[in-house]
């Protein structure tokens, strides 16, 4: 005779040596009120390598019974979800001790940086203006012109020094935005072009481009473009 | 229970009953043979209660993590702070640098404009030094991190906390991302409400905000169970305090200490005999260990 067989969830686990408790959930028709009801019951069930984890999906089977509430054991693990998350548990714990032992590092090492950061660009302009307006020595420039990596005076290195980022900020903006826009041009010409759209997206590897609903297919489209121009960026 | 007061209901009526039971004793009392009975009752009773000692420990010595502030002296957060808490660090953005380019920036204009009004420059002086240096040191007290408004501080601790969980760079939506912003304004706001007790309208949002992490989460876990494990391990949470029902109620507040050992729950005498009683057992079990 074939043995009595279940399938139920792992819901206990490491509180008894060799043991765990599975949930075994049927349905029961409820002759009264016409329908069927879940009934659960929780089994002790014997686990002798100590594998299966809360969470895990496992068939079990009777064997004889091994005491006085246990008569179960487990067959076979059908879906490993809780030894899966278990290895997860263990795994980020160490990883997440080295990584912060790293920033907390790298923390230390630039609040040192910003101690030891001396400002003096005050003082070396006004040498630099005194120098050009007196016609100074010029080995007093050597060694500024090697902290800022300048090779020759001109009137308009001071302004260079003193120039804010915001002039940067704003040009990478510009960039950014004719970047959007040239997108958005040739979005519009494969939209209106369905032959045309097709082809470039057969061209990237999209199945079937046909058969993609029209608002699916544009986002699609506008991926593809974007990785495009970000490649070409990238290479320039 | 004994013949003997069975006896005693039966013939209580009759005078001649009652003689034959004084003669004999007034009290029931156990038959030698039960005394085996009574030994194992005994023993069967000293091991349930080292079962039930042994069962508390276990729960008391698991690992309970407060579900608003999670851990104590999570990395992550104990970062986070003491960058906001910088010398140093500057708010909006700003750097040292661009303070001491400004300076420089109105030095030389001032001398320009010395230039270019045709004043002898053999007679222009420039600025003290020192006068300069006490300008340098209000800009950047000024700019300070430490002087910011608790609105610049969270939109940094917000940066900081978006930049060290993104998937990719620029990543502002990710699971993770959510959470851990929700946990630092959760920081926030549970510091603002154990210094203001009676804020009940913040204190109803911190609920709302505390079981939306645990939401976000949970659905994390569906999503990508290896992120959202490192996610709770930064955050410095447990599955269990991501997964419990949580509400912000006294229960929870005197459980986990929020305004320190205040008493806002009390107990009747029914669970506080309860608790007596079990302290008891528990010490006589120790005891006879």
């Amino acid at each position: 005779m074939a043995r009595q067989n279940f399938i139920g969830m792992v819901i206990s686990q490491g509180k008894m040596q060799k043991t765990v408790k599975v949930r075994v959930e049927t349905k029961i028709f409820n002759k009264r009120i016409n329908k069927e009801l879940i009934h659960r019951k929780d089994y002790l069930v014997h686990d002798e390598a100590d594998i299966s984890r809360e969470g895990d999906l496992v068939r079990i089977e009777t064997t004889r019974p091994l005491s006085r509430r246990k008569f179960f054991a487990i067959a076979e693990i059908l879906k490993n979800k809780g030894q899966k998350f278990a290895k997860f548990e263990k795994e980020a714990k160490i990883n997440v001790a080295i990584e912060e032992a790293k920033k907390s590092e790298i923390f230390l090492e630039r609040r040192k940086q910003l101690e030891n950061e001396n400002f003096s660009l005050l003082e070396d302009i006004r040498r630099i203006q005194d120098c050009l307006n007196k016609s100074g020595s010029e080995e007093e420039l050597k060694e500024i012109k090697q902290k800022y990596g300048i090779t020759d005076f001109t009137q308009n290195t001071i302004k260079d020094l003193l120039k804010l980022d915001v002039t940067s900020i704003q040009s990478d903006l510009i960039k950014e935005r004719d970047a959007i826009d040239s997108i958005q041009i040739k979005l519009n010409e494969y939209v209106q072009d369905d032959i045309l759209a097709n082809q470039f997206l057969t061209d990237k590897g999209v199945a079937e481009p046909e058969s993609l609903k029209k608002n699916i297919k544009k986002n699609i489209l506008r991926k593809y473009l974007l990785q495009d121009q970000n490649q070409q960026q990238q290479q320039l | 229970m004994l013949p003997l007061s069975r006896n005693l209901r039966v013939q209580g009526s009759h005078l001649q009953g009652l003689a034959l039971v004084a003669s004999k004793s007034l009290f029931s009392t156990t038959a030698p043979a039960q005394g085996t009975k009574a030994i194992k009752f005994l023993k069967a009773q000293k091991r349930r209660q080292k079962n039930e000692v042994k069962q508390t420990n276990l729960k008391v010595s698991a690992d309970i993590v407060d579900p608003v502030f999670g851990r104590e002296n999570t990395p992550f957060i104990v970062r986070v702070q003491a960058e906001l808490k910088e010398p140093n660090v500057l708010s909006h953005g700003y750097e040292g640098k661009e303070v001491d380019k400004f300076l420089a920036a109105i030095d030389s204009t001032e001398r320009e404009q010395a230039e270019l009004s045709g004043l002898n420059m053999d007679l222009f002086e420039t600025s003290d030094a020192k006068v300069i240096e006490t300008r340098k040191e209000v800009i950047l007290r000024i700019l300070n991190m430490r002087n910011a408004s608790n609105k610049d501080s969270m939109k940094m601790a917000l940066k900081l906390a978006r930049e060290e969980f993104e998937r990719f760079p620029g990543d502002t939506g990710s699971s993770e991302v959510q959470a851990a912003c929700m946990t630092v304004r959760i920081y926030n706001m549970a510091h603002h409400i154990q210094e203001h007790k009676k804020d009940f309208a913040n204190t109803r949002l911190l609920r709302i905000l505390v079981q939306k992490r645990q939401n976000i989460l949970q659905y994390l876990k569906r999503d990508n169970p290896e992120r959202y494990f490192w996610a709770i391990e930064k955050l410095g949470l447990t599955d269990v305090a991501v997964t419990q029902e949580f509400n912000m109620d006294r229960r929870y507040m005197q459980d986990y200490k929020f305004f320190g050992d205040k008493i806002l729950i009390k107990d009747s005498k029914k669970t506080i005999d309860a608790q007596r009683r079990n302290l008891r057992t528990q010490k006589m079990v120790e005891n006879s260990e």
